[in-house]
């Protein structure tokens, strides 16, 4: 008797199983970075004079957000980034990802700079070490520069609130217990 | 002549839409770039191969696969080094490990359990009727008996 159930029990685990992919975004890939440190590079930055290097995410915990003046989505996501800088809670780097310099600072000036440092990566090469494949993703990057955890898409309110804030407030209760 | 001039004005139509076109010294490394590029996935469109693709992160992921298999890199290390940064999703074949052993093994399970049932109710069915067969029989021969 339970023999004869046995198809409708397999169907249903199959209909759970893809009923649960379906809840996926595919386009939310998991990054194999988090855990392990930003890549050492060497760049030009874009606001200041002079280069840019890994250190630049050593002592504070950075939002790294790879951005471009000809991406619309990253324009939709600047003016909650530029709130978030000017609270304070967290730094900002940019990743100037495949743009043209003098557009992306003319871009930069008229619309508020919310970074910190901006990193030129005019070829992609760093942002491919990255594991980037779209505009615009977001890293959280902790006080050691170690990746905690990646965006793919604009950053909004309710992810910031929903995922990146509890994240942070892990990553310094952590901090605080070692100092203890 | 006319004839010719009009089949080699055919011929010119099967262009191929705009595309990086790399130059090789072998054919044999030519023949690995289009097998290498048609494993990868676009990550952005995602049901095609940086081949098919025309992403603009198919383009660089081709140009870098270009610049290794150039410079003797061989297949399965860059396999490896796309899917360290990407992560595994980027090659269409998946790795077999314990994570995808389900996945491998779990069509020609369902195949081979499907047909197991089968047999086993044919089985059961012509027991069933080997012994209908039996009792009709018998039955027969007791009503042949009474008569």
């Amino acid at each position: 008797m339970l023999l004869r159930l046995l198809p409708l029990v397999l169907f249903l685990t199959l209909v759970g199983f893809l009923g649960w992919g379906l809840r996926h975004d595919p386009h939310q890939l998991p990054s194999t970075l988090i855990g392990k440190a930003v890549p050492a590079f060497q760049a030009d930055s874009l606001m200041q004079p002079g280069p840019i290097d890994q250190t630049v995410f050593k002592g504070k915990i950075t939002l790294l957000n790879v951005w471009a003046s000809w991406c619309t989505a990253c324009q939709a996501e600047h003016a909650f980034l530029w709130q978030l800088a000017q609270s304070g809670k967290v730094q900002l780097v940019g990743l100037n990802y495949k743009d043209d310099a003098l557009i992306a600072k003319q871009w930069l000036l008229q619309m508020n700079n919310p970074y910190q440092a901006v990193i030129i990566d005019a070829t992609g090469q760093l942002a491919s070490q990255l594991g980037v494949y779209g505009t615009p993703e977001t890293f959280l990057i902790d006080r050691a520069g170690i990746i905690r955890y990646r965006l793919t898409g604009p950053l909004t309110q309710k992810i910031w609130q929903r995922v990146l804030q509890p994240k942070i407030a892990t990553l310094t209760q952590y901090e605080t217990k070692r100092i203890e | 002549m006319r004839w010719i001039i009009m089949l080699l004005l055919c011929m010119s139509i099967n262009a191929v839409a705009v595309e990086d076109v790399f130059p090789f010294k072998s054919d044999a490394q030519a023949k690995r770039y289009h097998q290498l590029t048609e494993e990868i996935r676009c990550l952005v469109c995602q049901n095609q191969s940086i081949a098919e693709s025309n992403a603009s992160i198919a383009q660089d992921l081709k140009r870098e696969v270009y610049a290794k298999i150039v410079t003797g890199v061989d297949n399965q290390t860059i396999k490896n080094d796309l899917a360290r940064r990407y992560g595994d999703f980027i090659l269409f074949k998946p790795k077999f490990d314990a994570r995808t052993v389900m996945l491998w093994i779990a069509p020609m399970g369902f195949l081979l359990l499907g047909i197991a049932m089968v047999m086993v109710s044919m089985r059961q069915k012509s027991r069933k009727q080997g012994l209908q067969n039996q009792l009709r029989s018998s039955e027969q021969i007791e009503i042949s008996s009474e008569k």
